[in-house]
């Protein structure tokens, strides 16, 4: 069981339970800002952000965090989950949940398991299978291209949504502030006799 | 009605702070169990589990029981209200936890409400809603109607019980009233127009009318078009509070009757855009406006046209009752309009069966199909109750817009629960397009995804930390709409445009009502809370907190370089042995470790308890709760525990009263706190609690940080507040003597920042030309920090730690000495336990029987002053105040030099002041030190406030034991009384250094009274001490007293070891002096020289020993 390709997977299983995956990054988060964020509820050993193979256009970014212990990093998943978490400025809340092995792009091989490589002919009886996982791979691809889309458009919506509740109490906020900048309130309020009082 | 049968056999009990859950442990109101009336059967059959938790026996007794009925009793005082354990015994419920209060919110203004009316069985609704807003003035949200509403076959059944409450009018015509009032609220609204899913599903919703621009004449009821941008025929009336709109030859019908011209005219100018007020904002009668605030000129107002009575002078004809006998039926209702009566006026019919004018009048531009389709008279009823509904809540604006919560929560959720399968093989050119079946596929299992999840779920399985209950978007989104800003903002302009145009204040109120302001600035603050990421910016952070920023913590270290005034450093003192300290809202969890750090450091051992809701970096001690939720029995006694330190602060300090109110019930011995300045002082509080100090100015600038934020550069962003937080060490009333006296021995006080770079330049010259070589090092290293670090990051606390290491060889040395001391110690001890005692309450029972006997050594602040005085040969008898003593003291200390090289009287007898202060000093160190802690320190204590009361100025206390603190610093740490020979030299080095400093004074002075203005008006007390005759230093004048105090004991900071001083100066501006000359007035002193100056040699000079070592 010692052998070095034993201690270097259970190395890396250890890793995998204090790595935390993180989804739904703003496009804008970098590793200082990500180490900062999850700082404050632990140490951050290291940061590796998944790049994106499949689609062409910018989509959220994900990465994984490794933390120091594995506690740290089920209490980030935990917070993660209670409370929406915020990254670089606006709200957009991140996602967070535990790191699996097939996550990581360089994990070790499991010891005692052999991949071969083997060319596949026309006639070989393998031929099919390996053209049916073929297909279903990119069939896989697709629907999450496809369902990808749908997310966004929805984000999108809710985005509109939000911009538009924020605008809408905004323009309260501002129409309220141009009487009170400009004096109208103040003496208006004189006027009547009494003071505003404002903060 | 309460008495149950079963009451003999019942010990009364009772339980306070209590809150309840049923079976899965979620807060409930009690209301939901079934009620017991007095005589009646009790009910069963209940489902719901519900458990009572609280504590009984004031506090001692956890319980927790389920429950299965609840009664009330209105007789008494209170209302009260007990439950009925399941083992059949009464349990009356006292306070609720303050938590629970919103869950049993509207029970608990139902009782009262009706505890109130059987009171006062005649009782106005407004009487009623005064008194309840008074009750329950700590909730946010007003008690109103709305809350009865939830109880309304509660309040129906006491009226039938209650004789008492039968007979109240309030009642009965709410209970006539309100049904209907409900039923609007429930379907009224929506499904009454035909609205109901609408309704849900929009976010904003606006009625048809404000959709199509489309809107009634309130005159002649037709419909027009409101649409400013493309020729409107309606146009709304600008008086905030109205909302009607009318078509310009209409209003000026009204406005003008008879005046064919300024009609036709008004006519052209409101066409083209101008404001105008209806008529409906004048009384139809006299012609003046309304006065809310005066009941006869409160205004009755037609409910179909624009006519308005004030009450003197509504017509007979509209009553409030139906006068069967003169034909007359009701037209008028009070108090369904806040402060205002509805009417119908006599142009309406009012039919039999509704009681109301036909309901026919609202006309939508675009429901009419709909409408038809129902039977005449419920759709009628209806609508009533939808516009009653409307206009009351929104004090009738048609052009309301109403905006319903969007159900974003649950799709941000449900698209986080989408899985996205980001990894991938194949590049998406090569992806082979999606068939249509899989696609769709695709859309049904989001959507199956999507709907699984719902807010109600969401909200059972977040849950929110107590603090965050509260959201004003409800408030934000509904109440404050759009439309009513519009309308505010612009009748606030055109009210002072009519002003400035020669209007009378009576007509611009008619446009825009007083209130209209207050309102208006209500909203703004609201808004700016709900706001505030966006206004803020980066400021906002993940999860909005902020931290103290480490260094504001940890103790001085001379190399940090913020090291401002650390809290722990500060707070070190005041531990003991197994205490627990508890952080309830510990953040990154700082405080905690260095707490920790610097007690272990002193051979202090202590407990640790740190909460958050969020987890911190380090969680040492850490548990992962809801301060709110924590227990009292979980923690230790309260006079084991020393709770902080930041709470969130929330609007207004809410959430810091929250958890200052929450920690209260541990009852701590020590709270320390950073809260803003409009956080409720605990002094104030039921079960107060003493100030042992404040400080004001450690945590200006950037004291705090945001945890997990960057800015631009990467950097830990930084946070200062714009009015920066307050930090307070608070203390339990019984502990307060103890704590005070360590606060005197420790205080360090911060100075205003200005006074502190005067200072630290001067120290730099000073020590600059200091021929001292033994401390060179030690200022040079202070040098260094000063320059450094400039005059805003200026700690003492840095000097003193430094100062303070304790020497330990000097400790068996040390116990030669005290003797003599000490019984100089205890005359001293004596004259100032002497005076009013009695103000110290009588339950100080450290004060040892010895202290007693010894008082009548010196009975009053006179009789010491003169004592001095005589001594010194100097007439003092005008000098018989206090502040004259302290300027004595003041004077003594800067004379200081001069008295030792012998070369005035006048200094001699400050010095002799000064001497006999420090053997007392020196005493009480010993005692302190010697024994270990407070058992010896502690009766003395007591003398010391004494005294400061003796003085009556208040803060004394701190000040004064702080002066014994810097000793008593040193002495903690041990070392302190060196040889003899070593004191005289010191001495002799002080000296020199003195004269130095007697010396430079003359410029200082100057410079200090530059200063003035930076000093507190505290100061005043001091200011009418005649010092001119205190000698050369009395250039200063008397009103630099306090200057003189601070700068000089400044200088003297480095060389004397007074770190103290200065710190006292600073601490409570205003308390310096008196603190200071509490000390020296103890004659006791006098006689003997020697020991004085022995005594008095290790307190000031102690860091010279420092030094020399």
């Amino acid at each position: 069981m010692g052998t070095p390709e034993h201690k270097e997977y259970a190395a890396f299983e250890e890793k995998v339970r204090r790595t935390v995956y993180i989804d739904n990054l703003s496009t804008q988060v970098t590793e200082v800002v990500l180490k900062t964020a999850l700082g404050q509820f632990g140490n951050v050993t290291n940061v590796q952000f998944i790049p994106n193979y499949t689609e062409l256009r910018n989509i959220p970014q994900h990465a994984l965090v490794e933390m120091e212990t594995v506690k740290q990093a089920k209490s980030i998943v935990l917070e993660m989950t209670n409370y929406p978490f915020m990254m670089s400025g606006m709200p957009r809340p991140v996602r967070g949940r535990a790191a699996e092995m097939e996550m990581f792009g360089d994990r070790p091989i499991k010891p005692g398991r052999k991949i071969q490589c083997r060319w596949v002919g026309p006639q070989d009886p393998d031929f099919e299978v390996a053209k049916n996982l073929k297909r279903l791979t990119r069939r896989h691809a697709a629907e999450a291209s496809s369902m990808l889309n749908h997310q966004l458009e929805d984000e999108e919506k809710l985005s509109k949504q939000q911009a538009e509740a924020l605008k809408a109490n905004y323009k309260k906020f501002e129409m309220i502030e141009s009487i009170r900048l400009d004096g109208t309130l103040g003496r208006l309020a004189r006027q009547y006799g009494f003071n505003v009082k404002d903060d | 009605m309460a008495s149950s049968d079963e009451e003999g056999e019942i010990v009364p009990r009772s339980v306070t702070n209590y809150h309840f859950v049923d079976d899965k442990d979620e807060p409930i109101s009690f209301s939901i169990l079934p009620i017991e009336w007095s005589g009646c059967d009790r009910p069963d059959g209940m489902k719901l589990q519900i458990f009572l938790h609280g504590a009984a026996d004031s506090g001692l007794q956890k319980i927790y029981k389920q429950v299965t009925a609840w009664k009330f009793e209105l007789s008494d005082e209170q209302p009260e209200i007990s439950v009925l354990s399941k083992e059949n015994k009464w349990i009356k419920l006292q306070k609720p936890r303050k938590s629970f209060e919103d869950t049993i919110r509207t029970i608990l203004i139902t009782l009262h409400c009706l505890h109130f009316v059987k009171k006062n069985p005649e009782t106005s609704g407004k009487s009623l809603w005064d008194h309840l807003r008074k009750v329950f003035s700590l909730y946010e949200v007003r008690p109103s109607e709305i809350d009865l509403l939830d109880h309304l076959p509660l309040i129906s059944e006491a009226v039938k019980k209650d004789e008492s409450l039968a007979i109240s009018m309030f009642l009965l015509t709410f209970l006539e009233e309100k049904p209907m009032k409900t039923k609007a609220f429930d379907e009224g609204l929506g499904d009454g127009l035909g609205l109901a899913a609408e309704v849900k599903a929009i976010p904003i919703f606006l009625c048809m009318n404000c959709q199509y621009k489309q809107h009634q004449c309130f005159y002649c009821g037709k419909l027009g078009s409101s649409n400013k941008s493309s020729g409107a025929e309606v146009f709304r009336c600008v008086s905030a509070t109205c909302g009607h709109f009318y078509h310009p030859q209409c209003v000026v019908k009204l406005l003008h009757p008879g005046n064919k011209t300024a009609a036709q005219q008004l006519q052209e100018k409101i066409a083209a855009g101008e404001s105008f007020t209806c008529p409906v904002h004048k009384c139809l009668v006299c012609k003046q406006g309304e006065n809310k605030k005066v009941r006869e000129l409160q205004f009755a107002m037609c409910r179909r046209c624009p006519k308005a009575y004030h009450r003197k002078c509504l017509p007979r004809k509209i009553a409030f009752e139906d006068k069967d006998d003169k034909n007359i039926k009701q037209r008028a209702w009070d108090k369904l309009l806040p402060d205002r009566i509805l009417i119908y006026c006599l142009k309406h019919n009012i039919e039999e069966e509704l009681r109301t004018p036909i309901r026919d009048h609202i006309i939508f531009p675009d429901v009419e199909g709909k409408k038809k389709r129902r039977p005449v008279e419920l759709q009628s009823s209806r609508e009533k109750f939808v516009t009653k509904k409307i206009r009351m809540s929104s004090e009738y604006s048609p052009r309301e817009r109403i905006a319903l919560k969007t159900p974003k929560v649950v799709e941000k959720v449900s698209s986080a629960v989408k899985e996205a399968k980001p990894v991938m093989r194949k590049s998406s050119s090569s992806l082979p397009s999606l068939e249509a079946e899989a696609e769709k596929r695709i859309v049904s299992l989001m959507k199956n995804s999507t709907s699984s999840i719902t807010l109600e779920k969401i909200v059972e399985e977040h849950k929110v930390p107590s603090t965050h209950a509260y959201s004003s978007k409800s408030v934000v989104d509904k109440t404050i709409t759009q439309g009513r800003v519009e309308g505010s903002v612009e009748a606030v302009r055109a009210a002072l445009q009519k002003l400035e145009g020669g209007c009378s204040i009576e007509d611009a109120k008619a446009v825009c009502e007083p209130e209209i302001l207050n309102q208006i600035i209500k909203w703004k603050n609201k808004l700016k809370v709900y706001l505030a990421p966006f206004l803020h910016g980066m400021r906002y952070t993940s999860f909005g907190r902020h931290f103290t920023k480490v260094d504001k913590l940890r103790e001085g270290n001379a190399n940090s370089m913020s090291s401002t005034v650390q809290i722990v450093d500060k707070l070190h003192w005041y531990v003991q042995n197994g205490d627990m300290i508890v952080d309830f809202c510990c953040g990154a969890n700082d405080f905690s470790c260095l707490m920790k750090e610097k007690l272990e450091e002193t051979g202090k051992k202590c407990s640790f308890k740190n909460y958050d809701v969020i987890q911190p970096k380090n969680d040492f001690n850490f548990e992962k709760r809801d301060w709110m939720s924590v227990h009292p029995n979980e923690l230790p006694t309260g006079s084991h525990l020393i709770m902080g330190l930041n709470p969130p602060f929330g609007v207004r300090a809410a959430l810091a009263n929250k958890f200052i109110d929450k920690a209260l019930e541990f009852k701590p011995k020590l709270l320390i706190l950073i809260v803003p300045r409009e956080t409720e002082r605990l002094d104030e509080k039921e079960a107060a609690y003493d100030l042992v100090w404040e400080d004001i100015e450690k945590l200006s600038g950037k004291s705090f940080y945001l945890p997990g934020s960057v800015d631009v550069n990467d950097k830990q962003m930084e946070q200062w507040n714009v009015k920066p937080p307050v930090l307070y060490l608070w203390s339990r009333p019984d502990w307060t003597a103890r704590h005070k006296v360590i606060a005197g021995m420790h205080s360090r006080s911060f100075k205003g920042q200005k006074e502190l770079h005067m200072k630290e330049n001067h120290n730099e010259t000073l020590v600059s030309d200091h021929p001292l070589e033994v401390s060179k090092d030690y200022y040079g290293d202070i040098f260094k920090i000063i320059n450094d670090y400039g005059p805003s990051e200026r700690k003492h606390e840095t000097e003193e730690t430094r100062a303070v290491v304790p020497k330990g060889r000097r400790e068996k040395q040390s116990h030669e000495i005290p003797k003599e001391i000490q019984d100089k110690g205890k005359q001293a001890r004596s004259t100032t336990v002497t005076a009013p005692e009695d103000k110290q309450d009588g339950g100080r029972p450290q004060l040892s029987g010895m202290y007693k006997e010894m008082p009548p050594l010196v009975s009053s602040p006179v009789y010491r002053t003169d004592h001095i005085g005589s001594k010194l040969e100097v007439p003092r008898s005008e000098v018989l105040e206090t502040p004259v003593e302290r300027a004595a003291n003041e004077d003594g200390f800067r004379g200081f030099p001069p008295s030792l090289s012998g070369s005035d009287l006048d200094f001699g007898r400050q010095y002799g002041g000064i001497r006999t202060s420090i053997p007392d000093d020196i005493a009480w160190r010993y005692s302190l030190s010697s024994e270990d802690h407070f058992a010896s320190g502690v009766p003395k204590c007591p003398a010391g406030t004494n005294l400061s009361h003796d003085y009556g100025v208040r803060g004394l206390e701190e000040q004064f034991p702080s002066y014994m603190t810097d000793n008593v610093d040193s002495f903690g740490q041990k070392p302190y009384i060196n040889e003899l020979d070593e004191n005289y030299r010191r001495e002799a080095d002080m000296r020199f250094r003195l004269q130095l400093y007697g010396l430079q004074d003359p410029d200082t002075l100057s410079q200090r009274s530059s200063y003035l203005p930076s000093q507190n008006s505290g100061f005043g007390q001091v200011a009418p001490l005649p010092s001119s005759h205190y000698g050369q230093l009395g250039l200063a004048g008397e009103s630099s007293y306090n200057r003189m105090n601070l700068s000089a004991m400044q200088r003297y900071v480095l060389q004397l070891d007074e770190l103290n001083h200065p710190r006292m100066s600073n601490l409570g501006s205003e308390t310096p002096l008196v603190g200071r000359s509490g000390l020296y007035d103890t004659p006791g002193s006098q006689p003997a020289f020697r020991t004085d100056s022995l005594g008095f040699a290790p307190g000031p000079q102690h860091p010279f020993s420092h030094h020399q070592n």
